[in-house]
């Protein structure tokens, strides 16, 4: 069993994005979970959203609290919220971002740290404000190609199927994420 | 048709496959996300069937209960003090003998203001004469919710399905959606056997003096009595049909257990977890869940867990002044077991107001219980907290 | 209590023989008018409850029929269907049944509709546009938000009327014929009242043309002639005959008028009051009435730069607003302030939006000749800014008006409060033209010689009789507000006062006539269907209360904008004489109707037979309502739901 957290702010699209990851994974015959920190939600505040996945039943029904991967919508919380607490040694840390993962030197240090400006796309596809741009569907490409854990292809379709607001420009910035992800040293990426 | 749903949409699917004819509810967290689907379905045509809005969740049940007198079939769904404030009318829907289907999220009672899960609100209605399900996941709400209506109108009394708020309310998993068509078979249109007509015009709910009250009542109670019957009945058609089935209980692993937790809700799940590893590392646990608390499943549980030499119960919720409310019941219900075959039973309070069970809480609970067993003790408390800071 | 038993379960046992000792078969009372009294329910089945146990049902449910509990014998007040009337029928001088048509309309009975609306009045095109619709102040729905547009209703109902195809000739009834002498709203309604009532009519005109004051005094931008053109056809196209070009009691003497029964006085007011100011005789000075005629005509008179209409009533606006549209910048004088002015609300609005300067509390002192410029100086320095036209301009014969400011004293016999001068405040106003608006009187030399007066008026009775036998009178010569709606209504209580005295004179009516009656509510005016005896609209029980606002259930009513007329805009309206006022499309009249409460008359709403608890209303197979009072207990809820004071409660047994 592989256990993720998203981090974002209120209105970001956390909780979303972690349920159309579900909706991916679940198309490639995994077992998932998805279910957002429970409490109250306000716009702009830090939210955290889970996901969990395994090829055979999933019967842990708690929060999750060492997680295997981040992402992090928004690059303003890496320094608001501590978000690696928990994050298991080598784990992975998917950063909305326009700095390139070397501009993270000391998660660098002990996790697989990849970036991608998925801001400055979505806001490109007409996604959201300028101000507050909605990147999940772009994070989530950018996921797909650093991670490995599910294809492309499976996020765009179930963006098809669950987005019905403005649904090609959602597919068209997962594409180009994947497209743009960056991970330290050139590392092997999965699209 | 499978798709990745919230539990709060799986009991909206099941409202729609079930057909339901009116639908009448006041929003409240964590439930709204149910009539905020089902209100779209009937805006959409989805669902055929008339939305009333209310003002309160009193009010809500008074409209079920009226639709329901006149013969339709009717749903609500709520959550903690809405439930409260309807206490009234859920004695009215139940000695009105009217098959009213309601989801329940449990969520704990304020003060101190919480929205998270624990199972005092439903528990708190246990002598309304409501029928109460407690369902693990998502696809065990969509098949209770369609079930119920089922169950509701074969015995004539009203049926709670409960659910914890955000392990199931709000958590997205893979729900088996089934067909309409199937479903259509499993449940035809209600047929009421008494309902409101005014070619002949009676009065219902009419004043019944002493020489007859207690009559209704002993009614009800048979009524309640044959509703386990009829639900293994329906679980049985179910299963045949969809390949699922859940019990009234269900034992888990109980062969030749030293140890068996008694559980309901989604901590089933994680208890099974706990389960499952503790078997791997040869200790001798397992698990009985309760899904159906009303009516009580007095004799099964008996049979499940006579000779057992210790029961672990854990208990979401309290009842202030005695102990959990489960442990409670299984008590009095293992009480007439001969002293040789009667467990010791260690009652665990966990997890109130939405606190967090995480497979160590569980691991806990057992440790414990295996002391005491070890040494022979019986418990030194009724109610014994775990998870609490010090 | 008698019926206070416990009814439920065998145990106390209510056997349903106990139904059998109240008398067979099921009075029904309490039945609308009209449709014949169906049996209500047939005898109730009553069916065992098979599922027994225990000796009790399943639930707490009465094991005999609830019918067995008579609960009308609890009663001591009683509901019953009680129409009444609605307040803008009383309002409205041509007693329209406003409510009724309205009512129709939302039914999307239209045709049926204007038919109702053509029974009282004969000209609705033109009221729905000119009349200043009193029936609106009343409207009990202003309370709640905003009155009805009826007359924008009307307006709509009235151009579809003209937009069908022509009636048939009214089939003449009776020998007699009557003259009506003058064309305006009340000679043509008494004409057409008496054509639909079976008389022979001949309307005379001194005018070319017949129409009076719609076609020589209203501007056309408030009524389009193609409109009156068109209402004249279908009063013709009814059989009444009109001679125009005929001035009676002129080279037509009154005498010849002998060969009619009747003779219905109709010939308005057109002598100008005058200013009563010195150098009112200048050429420059003119009756604004006159001005009005020779537009109307097709004439457009050179009336200068500078024009200053006298007077605050709706001729002065009138005046000011054509004088706007022949290029002229007005200024309206007038005595007291804005809140004293008669003229209509409305028409102020559109002159203030047009362009017309107001001058309040200011009176005339002087029309001042170009020979006589006290103000030398100051009428160099106007000068001075004229353009090429000054040549053209200095031909004009009036310096200006020299006037004084007002202060408002003691009321009057009006009640309203006196006017007085401000000593010491006289300041002039450059004027070409000035225009009297100050009020017009009848002509008494073109009058029959005897007729009774009533001051300046002809004196008449309810029904327009002038005590002189044959001679009736209304319009703008009797004594009331002198506007087209009072008009309409006078010619039609004249045509019934004709036809009543000629059935009387014949023998063939008796004189016990209760003119009550015939009115909408006590003070409204008289009903031509009512006198004709054959309402289309079904009322129950009517009663002649008019409904006040605190019998509306505004519960049971949702907030609704009123649909503003459509205007012109305002470049387009100066341009010329184009309508302004655009009306309403049709489909926006049906949602008005749709606003009207109904005031006092049931329109099957249902509210009645949802909020009895005892089921004890039913719906009849002709749509109306029964109440079965062996049910029904007299709690009153009905009626106090009932949105539109459409019934009442009253004492059992009286």
């Amino acid at each position: 069993m592989r256990e993720l957290r998203i981090h974002g702010r209120g209105g970001q699209g956390a909780v979303v994005a972690s349920k159309l990851l579900a909706a991916a994974l679940f198309r490639e015959g995994k077992s998932v979970q998805a279910f957002p920190a429970f409490g109250v939600e306000r716009r702009g505040a830090p939210v955290t959203a889970f996901l969990r996945l395994s090829d055979g039943p999933i019967l842990l029904r708690c929060e999750v609290t060492h997680p295997d991967d981040l992402i992090v919508l928004d690059p303003t919380l890496v320094q608001a919220v501590d978000v690696t607490a928990g994050l298991k040694p080598g784990g992975s840390i998917l950063i909305c971002s326009e700095r390139d993962p070397a501009g993270y030197p000391e998660l660098a240090a002990r996790f697989r740290v990849a970036t991608v400006d998925a801001g400055d796309i979505a806001q490109r596809h007409g996604l959201g404000s300028r101000t507050q741009p909605i990147v999940n569907t772009a994070i989530l490409g950018a996921f797909a190609a650093f991670s490995g854990l599910v294809s492309l292809e499976s996020i765009c379709a179930a963006i098809a199927e669950d987005v019905s607001y403005r649904t090609e420009a959602n597919i068209a910035a997962a594409r180009e994420a994947a497209a743009a992800v960056k991970s330290l040293n050139g590392e092997a990426l999965h699209a | 048709m499978k798709k990745v749903i919230v539990g709060n949409h799986a009991v909206s699917w099941g409202v729609q496959l079930a057909r339901a004819e009116v639908i009448s509810a006041y929003p409240i967290t964590p439930q709204t996300q149910i009539v905020e689907e089902l209100s779209e379905m009937c805006a959409d045509g989805r669902l055929p069937a008339r939305f009333i809005k209310v003002e309160s969740e009193h009010s809500a049940m008074a409209a079920c209960i009226g639709a329901s007198v006149a013969g339709v079939r009717t749903f609500t769904a709520t959550s903690s003090q809405g439930l409260l404030l309807m206490h009234e009318m859920l004695h009215y829907a139940a000695g009105g003998r009217l098959p009213v289907v309601m989801a329940d999220i449990n969520r704990a009672v304020a003060p101190g203001w919480n929205i998270w899960t624990d199972q005092n609100d439903s528990l708190s209605q246990r002598d309304t004469g409501w029928i109460q399900l407690y369902c693990e996941n998502n696809q065990e709400v969509l098949d209770t919710t369609v079930q119920s209506f089922k169950l509701a109108e074969a015995v004539d009394l009203p049926v709670m399905l409960v659910l914890d708020a955000f392990y199931l309310s709000h958590t997205s998993e893979p729900v088996d959606i089934p067909d309409q068509a199937d479903v259509d078979t499993f449940l035809p249109k209600r047929e009421a056997r008494l309902k409101l007509d005014v070619n002949d015009p009676r009065a219902f709910g009419a004043l019944s003096p002493p020489d007859m009250y207690m009559e209704l009542r002993l009614r009800q109670q048979e009524a309640m009595e044959q509703a386990l019957e009829v639900f293994d009945a329906v679980e049985a058609e179910w299963g045949e049909r969809f390949g699922r089935r859940y019990g009234a209980i269900e034992p888990y692993r109980t062969e030749d257990a030293e140890i068996v937790l008694v559980t309901s809700g989604t901590v089933t799940s994680t208890a099974r977890y706990v389960v499952d590893e503790r078997r791997a590392r040869g200790e001798k646990v397992g698990l009985v869940k309760i899904k159906m608390f009303r009516p009580f499943p007095t004799a099964r549980l008996r049979r499940a867990l006579a000779g057992i030499p210790r029961v672990a119960v854990l208990d979401r919720n309290l009842s202030p002044g005695r102990s959990g409310i489960f442990a409670e019941e299984l008590r009095a219900a293992l009480y007439d077991l001969e002293p040789a075959r009667r467990p010791g039973l260690d009652g665990y309070v966990i997890g109130l107001g939405g606190r967090d069970v995480t497979p160590d809480t569980i691991g806990e609970c057992l440790d414990r219980s295996r002391a005491a067993l070890a040494a022979g003790r019986a418990p030194e408390r009724e109610d014994l907290w775990v998870g609490v800071k010090p | 209590m008698p019926d206070d038993r416990p009814i439920a379960g065998p145990a106390r046992g209510v056997s349903p023989a106990a139904a059998s000792t109240t008398p067979g078969g099921r009075p029904v009372a309490g039945t609308v008018q009209g449709a014949p009294r169906a049996a209500v329910q047939a005898t109730p089945v009553e069916r065992p409850i098979a599922d027994t146990v225990h000796g009790v049902p399943p639930v707490a449910v009465s094991t005999t029929t609830t019918l067995v509990n008579r609960t009308g014998s609890w009663k001591y007040i009683r509901p019953v269907y009680q129409d009444k009337v609605a307040p803008c029928n009383q309002g409205c001088p041509v007693g329209i049944d406003i409510e009724g048509y309205m009512n129709l309309l939302r039914e999307g009975r239209t045709q049926e509709a204007i038919e109702l609306l053509l029974r009282e009045n004969p000209l609705p095109a033109v009221t729905g546009r000119v009349c200043y619709h009193p029936c609106e102040d009343g409207c009990n729905r202003r309370g709640f938000d905003d009155a009805v547009a009826i007359h924008a209703v009307e307006r709509v109902l009235g151009d579809l009327a003209l937009a069908s195809p022509l009636p048939p000739p009214a089939p003449r009834t009776w020998p007699e014929t009557v003259a009506v002498v003058g064309s305006g709203p009340a000679g043509l309604a008494c004409a057409y009242h008496l054509a639909r009532l079976g008389y022979g009519v001949t309307v005379y005109e001194s005018e070319l043309e017949p129409g009076g004051v719609l076609r020589y005094g209203i501007p056309e931008y408030r009524l389009p002639k193609q409109v009156l053109a068109r209402e004249l056809e279908r009063i013709r196209a009814l059989g009444v005959s009109f001679r125009c070009g005929v001035q009676v009691g002129g080279e037509l003497p009154w005498s010849a008028l002998a060969e009619h029964h009747a003779v219905f006085l109709a010939t308005g007011v057109h002598r100008s009051r005058p200013l009563g100011v010195p150098g009112e005789e200048l050429p420059g000075v003119r009756a604004g009435l006159d001005l009005l005629s020779e537009v109307n005509h097709g004439l457009r008179p050179e009336l200068g730069r500078c024009v200053v209409v006298v007077g605050g009533g709706n001729t002065a606006m009138d005046c000011a607003r054509t004088a706007v549209r022949l290029g002229a910048e007005v200024t309206v004088l007038y005595r007291r302030s804005r809140a004293e002015m008669p003229a209509n609300e409305e028409e102020v609005f559109e002159a203030l939006r047009e362009g017309v300067h107001f001058e309040f509390l200011a009176a005339p002192v002087e029309v001042m000749g170009e020979e006589r410029r006290p103000e030398e100086e100051a009428l160099e320095a106007i000068r001075a800014s004229f353009d090429e036209e000054d040549a053209r301009r200095s031909a004009l014969r009036l310096a200006g008006l020299r006037c004084t400011r007002m202060a408002l004293g003691e009321p009057d016999a009006s009640g309203r409060r006196r006017p007085v001068p401000i000593p010491g405040s006289e300041f002039l106003v450059p004027a070409d033209t000035v225009l009297c608006a100050v009020g017009e009187e009848a002509d008494a030399d073109a009058l029959p010689e005897g007729l009774p007066r009533d001051g300046g008026a002809v004196a008449v009775d309810a029904l327009g009789s002038t005590g002189l036998p044959t001679f009736f009178a209304g319009g703008d010569l009797v004594d009331q507000p002198h506007t087209v709606a009072y008009a309409i209504g006078s010619g039609k209580r004249a045509a019934l006062g004709i036809d009543r005295w000629l059935r009387i004179r014949a023998g063939e009516l008796g004189d016990g006539t209760d003119l009550a009656e015939l009115r909408y509510g006590p003070a409204g005016n008289v009903s031509m269907t009512r006198w004709r005896g054959d309402d289309p609209v079904q009322r129950v029980a009517p009663l002649n209360e008019v409904v006040t606002p605190e019998r509306i259930n505004t519960d049971h009513f949702r907030h609704a904008e009123r649909h503003a007329d459509r205007q012109h805009p305002l470049e387009q309206a100066l341009g010329g004489f184009d309508e302004v006022n655009q009306g309403l499309a049709p489909e926006e009249a049906l949602a008005e109707s749709r606003r009207c409460f109904n005031c006092g008359v049931c329109n099957a709403c249902e509210l009645c037979l949802i909020f009895c608890h005892d089921i004890a209303i039913r719906r009849r197979g002709d749509g109306r309502f029964e109440i079965d009072y062996e049910y029904c207990k007299g709690c009153g809820v009905c009626s106090a739901e009932c949105p539109r004071g459409a019934m009442a409660m009253t004492r059992e047994g009286l």
